[in-house]
């Protein structure tokens, strides 16, 4: 699975190679299949007429709401599952006759049109039993549309169905911690995969990304942890997570690197935002203390791996350790008096940065280096007005603040294009 | 190949949507149907567009009152054991299972919210029968009708204890809905 830029160089070096005589014309289809570009299917084609087939579904729903009550039961039924199935007809004529994008979009139709019978029919019976359960059902019937066919646009609805789905369980029914949308996500996943469709993976990670974010309460009740030491959480996972990625997959184009991503984003959020919650007093659990001690141990086990294998530093070592004893002090820290440390996080804060910075340049991570910089810029305007907000006069606070802003996008910037230059040199020797 | 594929799509998707009409419709054939008083609810909740909320006396519980268990939290499945007496089902015993009763009817619900005051608890309880679509126009004359006690409905409850609005009635036995399948 290879991401857009790299398809289009490729398609650009291989025409190339072939007016060169170094490819074999008749090769160029094959080794674009193997590296997951398939035929080219012209984007414009695809968006005009997904939005065609919305465009006719919502045209649809509309007259059938607008005559719905002069309509008998029969009819009803007539209406909803005759749109349903004349979708799936024109998908099916289309397909055939050779014109993918379009009958792809009305296979999307269907699928949507699947979700608004289910819901058109539960009024017509009454069904007024747990309404997230027909959400399910819809995005069920999305993931068997996105597997049987297959189609990429019924699994991203798929995917969004269940974004929808946890929010419900989770928001309105009070669920404890919504563990089964683990198993959903696990297939919807597995299929992006499968389907070797790289924005099915990404949209994959948001989702589960989403699923954390609104499964923090509930977490915290299932564990019976504090504000903080949940959130340490989504920094430890995240922080073996990425160094297991980075030591699996180390094509810069790979998917254990895009995850590895993910997971760094997270780290990164996770530990800025740590000085925000408190625990009110109460003093660390002893659950969590173990947990903190098993992931620590995770965590600079899988760097001692890499750095067995030569991808990581002493460093890294360093860094790991760092950012996992600071997580623990912290914690402890914030059961007395959190806003007594602010500068103390604000430097633990800054070293992170630092490391993650000099991390990402050593192994030419374009990504971790961008996230960085922008994690250092966010870090300095937070220490301006956490720090300087209450000595200055405000009209100066805030000129001073306008032009270090501007001075800092234009050294951040330059910055950038250093460390990126600089990080992409490694790979350019090794070609 | 896509055609086959296409085609066992929809008729998945088709009876899957008949399965949702047929378990109803099971429920509905249930044997045992018992006729709850719908009371008054919040006129401002009451009537939403094209469906009226619905209330029952079961709807609010004081385990104190009733025999089995006295600790429920908000969002735990709940069982409602009905008796009938002097014409009237009424409430006699909760819990988190069927309570097995001479002539009684156990109902499934959720608990919506419980105040615990150590004891006993005051439950508000959903059972899936709360809300009613009727034809556009027609819900304020049941407004009406329900604000002035004089309406009922029919449940049905299949052997599971999950209920489904069978009739609604005017106080006199005069039905108003009756469901069917077509």
């Amino acid at each position: 699975m290879r991401p857009p830029f790299y398809l289009r160089q490729l398609r650009r070096d291989l025409d190339t190679w072939i007016a060169k005589g170094l490819v074999d014309a008749d090769n160029r289809e094959a080794i674009l299949a193997s590296v997951g570009a398939g035929s080219q299917v012209r984007t414009l084609d695809v968006i005009l007429a997904i939005f065609g087939v919305i465009l006719i579904g919502a045209g649809a729903m509309s007259f059938v709401a607008a005559n719905w009550a002069a309509m008998a039961k029969l009819e009803r039924l007539i209406v909803l599952f005759g749109g349903m199935w004349a979708a799936y007809g024109v998908a099916i004529w289309f397909l055939n006759s050779g014109r993918g994008a379009i009958g792809q979009a009305f296979v999307l139709l269907g699928a949507i049109l699947f979700g608004v019978n289910i819901w058109f029919i539960a009024q017509t019976y009454n069904l007024a039993a747990h309404y997230p359960d027909g959400t399910l059902m819809w995005g069920a019937g999305a993931l068997v549309t996105a597997a049987l066919v297959p189609s990429r646009a019924a699994l991203a609805l798929a995917l969004g169905l269940g974004g929808l789905w946890t929010w419900q369980e989770t928001q309105y029914f009070d669920n404890l911690l919504h563990a089964p949308f683990l198993i959903y996500w696990a297939l919807c996943a597995a299929l992006a995969w499968y389907l070797n469709w790289r924005p099915g993976v990404h949209l994959s990670a948001l989702a589960l990304l989403f699923w954390l974010v609104i499964n923090y309460g509930g977490l915290q009740r299932l564990l019976g942890w504090g504000d903080a030491e949940v959130l340490t959480v989504y920094i430890f996972l995240p922080l073996v997570l990425w160094s297991v990625t980075q030591i699996l997959d180390r094509d810069p184009n790979g998917l254990a690197l895009s995850v590895g991503h993910y997971a760094f984003f997270v780290f990164l959020a996770a530990y800025g935002f740590l000085q925000a919650p408190d625990n009110g007093g109460q003093s660390a659990s002893s659950t969590w203390f173990a947990f903190a001690a098993i992931a620590t141990v995770a965590s600079v086990g899988a760097v001692a791996m890499g750095l067995a294998r030569k991808i990581f530093t002493p460093a890294d070592i360093a860094g790991t350790l760092f950012a996992c004893i600071t997580t623990m002090v912290y914690v402890f820290l914030a059961r007395t008096d959190g806003d007594r440390y602010d500068i103390i996080y604000l430097v633990f804060t800054l070293v992170i940065i630092i490391w993650s910075l000099q991390r990402g340049v050593r192994l030419g991570d374009q990504f971790v280096v961008n996230l960085s910089i922008v994690a250092f810029g966010i870090w300095f305007l937070y220490a301006y007005f956490d720090l300087f907000s209450g000595l200055m006069d405000q009209s100066i606070f805030f000129t001073v603040g306008g032009i270090l802003l501007i001075l800092m996008s234009l050294f951040l910037e330059a910055m950038r294009r250093r460390l990126i230059s600089s990080a992409a040199q490694p790979a350019t020797k090794e070609a | 190949m896509s055609t086959l594929r296409i085609l066992i799509v929809a008729i998945v998707q088709t009876l899957a949507l008949f399965w949702m009409i047929g378990d109803r419709q099971a429920m509905l054939n249930a044997s045992r149907v018992v006729t709850l008083k719908i009371v008054p609810v919040d006129p401002r909740d009451m009537f939403r567009g094209d469906y009226v909320i619905l209330s029952y006396a079961i709807s609010s519980l004081d385990t104190s009152k009733l025999e089995g268990e006295d600790k429920f939290m908000s969002g735990d499945t709940i069982y409602v054991t009905l008796a009938q007496a002097n014409g009237e089902w009424t409430a006699t015993a909760v819990g988190h299972r069927p309570i097995a009763a001479q002539g009684g009817v156990a109902l499934k619900g959720t608990v919506q919210s419980a105040n615990d005051s150590g004891t006993a608890a005051q439950l508000r309880v959903d059972y899936g029968i709360e809300s009613y679509f009727v034809p556009e126009g027609t819900g304020r004359t049941i407004e009406v009708e329900a604000q002035g006690g004089d309406l009922a409905a029919d449940i049905a409850v299949d052997a599971q204890g999950r209920a489904a609005i069978k009739a609604i009635r005017r106080k006199g036995g005069a039905v108003i809905y009756v469901e069917g399948v077509l």
